[in-house]
């Protein structure tokens, strides 16, 4: 099965594609057979001598990519379509295709996890040996079937350093929550809220998230003194969890809330707050894990941002001071950042997610 | 559900197409939150869509997304689709943010409606939503009865003096017009064993031209300005106008099922200018297209050959142009082609037959007396104009343009009745077309001093009053009260438009606000002025009426008795020709004189 | 008063016409270009409407800002 490399970025303008297009160019310089993915739509820009909407992805010959059809004909590259998916979106059916005459690449595809499970498996067929996927924050549960992610961030998120970093630390500690044991993964099929007491025994309750007080106390009244693990397929809101943490910890002390992933966490918004609440949670023997870890490996950073100038009407491209960046998010993250920009040879960011490959 | 705490018009909309299409819906309240949201949703038993509304604004769109996030974590993706409309919304914004449907805000409910009962299929193509027209028969349901049995009479007997003058008479126009027809024939059947006998018809045609029509008719030696359009030049455009239509939608016709149809009038002198201003305007609204060939055309015997281009007041008629024309037209686009005046009427009718026109436009009085034409001869061409248009069911308009020559209001409706009254003995079916105008006598006689309303509407109830018979307003309706200011221009169509569809007429002619400009070729923007304008005002007035006040019954009257008075001099003449010359039907003291092309060229059949 | 035409247009210079084009999308660069051509590297799109072939459309260049210098008004 192909490495598969989720590159997310935190905003628009942090540095992705940057990121995306290193990555391509690296394992094109490696001969590894690498496919693109999109999950949403990677929009042209508007070329400034044409007026005329311009792809921003470049791919060689030889790399795969999957996008719907309608994007078939707003690249530029030469694409021979290989498969057809079934999966719909907005612009059409997705398909995976091969690239024949590089070019200029408009990504979208597969817009959820099942249709994103699908490409993977269809490249895998094809000897691509490493697929990127190219995401956002905003949609990070496909995300979730990466083998491994790097974000990408910068200025564009936050312009404050302190804030940006505090913020890429929440994340990456969701990340870094443990697995549940093995005895947890009984339920990972199950479609709605299940508990699993030490007896062995799985209750549900027929709900799949925790929204509000209603949704706690549907819980509370079928927890019991010997129920371990409450695995929740959904979510639990971040106002759900502050009632956890504060007026019904005694009842769910010593218990386990399991999520799928880290990314069932990380939708609802706020990583910051839950970041803060999970050592309240655990200090109250409360644990939060997740049945299947995705690891967050680097950080890619982007220290420019565009910012609006009521007086010229338009906006003006400014930066924070990159080393002070590159220092800050350093020491704060147990993991590499890169400042792709400033290392474009740079293969170490490349070396680090495809380690069992080269 | 709306994510925007005020706008969820659009959602109400929708519910309501979507309710009475027997489907159960929950419009949530705006303002809710993603969690709130995403408990409602999971408490339905069974979801098939979410429809998300939201003016888009800072940070719309990463709620969008974040929405769809927690919609596929929370499982609400696997049995429920999700669509999001609004402003900013477009297709690949909706791909962005994961969304299975985006929809514009010009989005209709039915659009909405039929997403959802196409089981989520996306109509991506706007073909799918293209309004076919169908032709309308604007004489269709009218009897042709004349009110008054002495007008009536007036009118039998002048018809009978007409006919009976030109019973035996031929002219080469005639002549012409039965040779092309054979040749036409003939090129169509494609037989090879046919050529020696087209080359034959062909020299005997030429012998009936003029000598540089003759000259130019195999397409050297052409006219000066007039040139050939290179066969390369068809084939790119013709390739090029394909593509660009083939996204080509036409819009709900702007007065949708009442009345009046709205024509435009197109000669920009090249057909390829015109088929692109052509396409436009259906597109935009139009129901029909009238094709404007050059003045100085008429004053020629014979019509050249071949796709030619030609700088100056029209396109020239030629059979080629016409098909080239044709082939691009919409399917229910109404197409007129006048043959109304100089020396070519019987061939212009013949061709607008074969290239399966509508519509064409014939009036010996304007013709004769507002357009340089011999009375005689064109009686003589019109009568077998009529015949033809008879043979092949074209209805004809009858234009009394010849007002703006300064012919008075009565002289001309005279004339539109004695066309009538000819047309319906020679089996044929005609149109009125009183002309919506400042015109020189108006003037004068201070008619529309106040406003453009009384006077109009008297000449609608006149005729009314006289016949039972399809009217059309032309052309254009308010001629003369255009200026170079597009506003004013732009308006004074549209009320003009409004007052001819508040007097429940046929059809109508739109002008372009390039009407007053006298200098260059009409442009395609400015026509789309105008058709802005005049579905503005209609927008405005809805089913609402402009009324006249009772001036316009007074004037009516008038006008009744007026024409009553030069019928029956035309009929005490009793030589129908001499009337024309003497200024029965508008003479000097009007300032018109009968024209003088095309003089003794009537003879005596063989 | 200005030296040139261009600096008498009290505040914009509205330009009108039809692009054909096959989307709105394009239509609306294919305008701000036009607007490039002819040496307004800023310019607005007022209005513009696709229905077949090709876009309605008014763009404008702002000659003057209420609040700022008038190229008209010798300082």
């Amino acid at each position: 099965m192909p490495r598969v490399i989720g590159v997310v970025g935190t905003a628009k303008n942090t540095g992705k594609t940057t990121t995306i297009l290193h990555l391509l160019r690296q394992g094109h310089i490696k001969n590894i057979p690498i496919a693109l993915v999109g999950i949403g739509y990677d929009g042209e820009d508007i070329d400034n001598v044409t007026r005329l909407p311009k792809p921003r992805i470049f791919m060689e010959k030889g790399m795969f990519v999957a996008t719907s059809e309608k994007c078939l004909e707003l690249s530029t590259a030469e694409l021979r379509v290989i498969s057809r998916t079934g999966f719909m979106t907005p612009l059409g059916e997705v398909v995976t295709a091969k690239i024949e005459d590089p070019g200029l690449v408009v990504v979208s595809g597969p817009n959820q996890a099942v249709g994103l499970r699908g490409v993977i498996e269809e490249f895998s067929s094809t000897g691509v040996a490493l697929i990127l996927i190219d995401g956002s924050i905003n949609r990070i549960i496909p995300l979730m079937e990466a083998d491994v992610l790097v974000f990408a961030t910068g200025a564009s998120r936050n312009s404050d350093i302190s804030k940006l970093t505090h913020e890429m630390k929440a994340i990456h500690e969701i990340f870094r929550l443990p697995e549940a044991p093995a005895e947890a993964r009984l339920m990972k099929d199950a479609n709605t809220i299940s508990i699993l007491s030490l007896n062995g025994e799985i209750q549900s309750i027929p709900i799949t998230s925790i929204y509000d007080s209603q949704d706690i106390e549907l819980l509370n009244q079928a927890l019991r003194k010997e129920s371990r693990y409450v695995y929740i397929p959904g979510i639990v809101s971040l106002g759900a969890l502050k009632i956890f943490a504060s007026e019904f910890s005694s009842r769910i002390a010593s218990k386990a809330f399991i999520f799928p992933n880290a990314g069932h966490i990380l939708a609802e918004g706020h990583p910051c707050d839950f970041a803060q609440l999970i050592p309240l949670l655990e200090s109250l023997e409360i644990e939060i894990r997740i049945l299947r870890s995705v690891p967050l490996a680097a950080v890619t950073i982007n220290p420019f941002y565009a910012r609006w100038s009521p007086q010229e009407t338009k906006y003006i491209s400014c930066a924070v001071n990159k080393k002070e960046l590159e220092r800050t998010m350093s020491a704060i993250l147990p993991i590499p950042v890169f400042n792709i920009k400033e290392g474009a040879s740079d293969r170490r960011l490349f070396e680090l997610l495809t380690t069992s490959l080269c | 559900m709306p994510l925007d705490p005020v706008h969820d018009l659009g959602l109400r909309l929708i519910k309501k197409a979507l309710d009475e299409a027997g489907h159960k819906t929950i419009l949530l309240p705006p303002d809710l939150s993603l969690d709130e949201i995403l408990k409602r949703a999971a408490e339905q038993k069974h979801l098939d869509y979410i429809l998300v509304s939201r003016t888009i604004g800072y940070g719309a769109a990463e709620i969008l997304a974040r929405f769809m996030d927690l919609a596929e974590a929370t499982g609400l993706r696997k049995k429920t689709k999700i669509a999001v409309g609004g402003m900013g919304i477009d297709v690949k914004l909706a791909a962005e943010l994961g969304f299975d449907a985006g929809f514009p805000s010009t989005t209709t409910p039915d659009q909405a409606l039929s997403y959802i009962e196409n089981r989520g299929r996306l109509f991506q193509n706007s073909r799918q939503t293209r309004i076919i027209r169908n032709k309308t028969d604007l004489t269709k349901g009218f009897s042709y009865k004349f009110h008054q049995d002495r007008t009536q009479q007036l009118l039998e007997d002048i018809a009978d003096q007409i006919l009976s003058w030109a019973k035996n008479k031929t002219s080469p126009g005639i002549e012409r017009a039965r040779i092309k027809e054979e040749i036409l024939l003939c090129e169509k059947k494609g037989r090879s064993s046919d050529s020696s006998k087209i080359k034959h018809l062909r020299t005997r045609y030429l012998d009936l031209c003029d000598p540089e029509i003759a000259h130019s008719y195999l397409g050297q030696n052409l006219p000066s300005r007039t040139w050939k359009i290179p066969a390369q030049r068809v084939k790119n455009f013709q390739r090029h106008i394909r593509k660009l239509c083939s996204q080509l939608t036409l819009r709900n016709p702007i007065f949708l099922s009442q009345n009046p149809r709205l024509f435009v009038q197109i000669g920009s002198g090249s057909p390829l200018m015109d088929i692109v201003h052509m396409k436009i305007c259906e597109a935009w609204g139009a129901d029909g297209v009238i094709t404007i060939c050059p003045s100085s055309s008429a004053r020629h015997e014979g019509l050249l050959n071949g796709l030619l281009n030609h700088e100056g007041d029209g396109t020239l008629l030629t059979f080629q142009n016409l098909l080239l024309i044709k082939k691009f037209m919409a399917k229910g686009t109404l197409w007129g082609i006048r043959a109304h005046r100089g020396l070519n009427s019987p061939e212009a009718v013949l061709y607008a037959g074969l290239a399966k026109a509508d519509l064409t436009k014939l009036n010996f009085f304007y013709g004769s007396l507002g357009a340089g034409t011999d009375p005689a001869r064109l009686v003589v061409d019109t009568l077998e104009s009529i015949r033809l248009s008879a043979k092949f069911g074209i209805p004809f308009d009858v234009p009394s343009n010849d007002e703006l020559g300064g012919i008075p209001t009565p002289m001309s409706f005279a004339g539109l009745l004695v066309m009538t009254k000819v047309a319906l003995r020679l089996g044929a079916k005609p149109i009125l077309k009183p002309l919506f105008c400042y015109s020189p006598w108006i003037i004068l006689n201070e008619y529309m001093l106040d406003n453009y309303v009384d006077f109009n509407a008297a000449k609608i109830k006149a005729l009314r009053a006289i016949v039972d018979a399809p009217l059309w307003v032309g052309e254009p309706a308010g001629f003369m009260t255009h200026t170079e200011d597009r506003i004013q221009s732009a308006v004074t169509t549209a009320l003009h438009i409004e007052l001819a569809r508040s007097l429940a007429v046929q059809a109508v002619t739109i002008a372009s606000t390039d009407e007053a400009y006298s200098r260059g070729v009409i442009n395609l923007n400015p026509r789309l002025d105008s058709m802005k304008a005049v579905e503005a005002t209609h927008r405005f007035l809805g089913q609402n009426q402009i009324s006249p006040s009772p001036k316009a019954d007074i004037w009516a009257e008038y006008l009744i008795s007026k024409i009553d008075e030069i019928l029956s001099s035309a009929r005490e003449r009793k030589d129908f020709i001499r009337c024309l010359h003497e200024g029965i039907f508008g003479g000097p003291n009007e300032g018109v004189y009968p024209g003088r092309a095309g003089r003794n060229t009537i003879r005596e059949k063989a | 008063m200005a030296d040139s035409a261009l600096g008498r247009v009290v505040d914009g210079l509205d330009i009108e016409t039809f692009l054909l084009c096959e989307n709105e999308e394009e239509g609306r660069n294919q305008a701000f270009l036009l607007m490039k051509e002819l040496g307004f590297l800023q310019a607005d799109v007022i209005f513009c409407e696709y229905i077949g072939m090709g876009v309605r459309v008014r763009m404008r260049a702002v000659m003057n800002k209420p609040c700022h210098h008038y190229s008209w008004l010798p300082e």
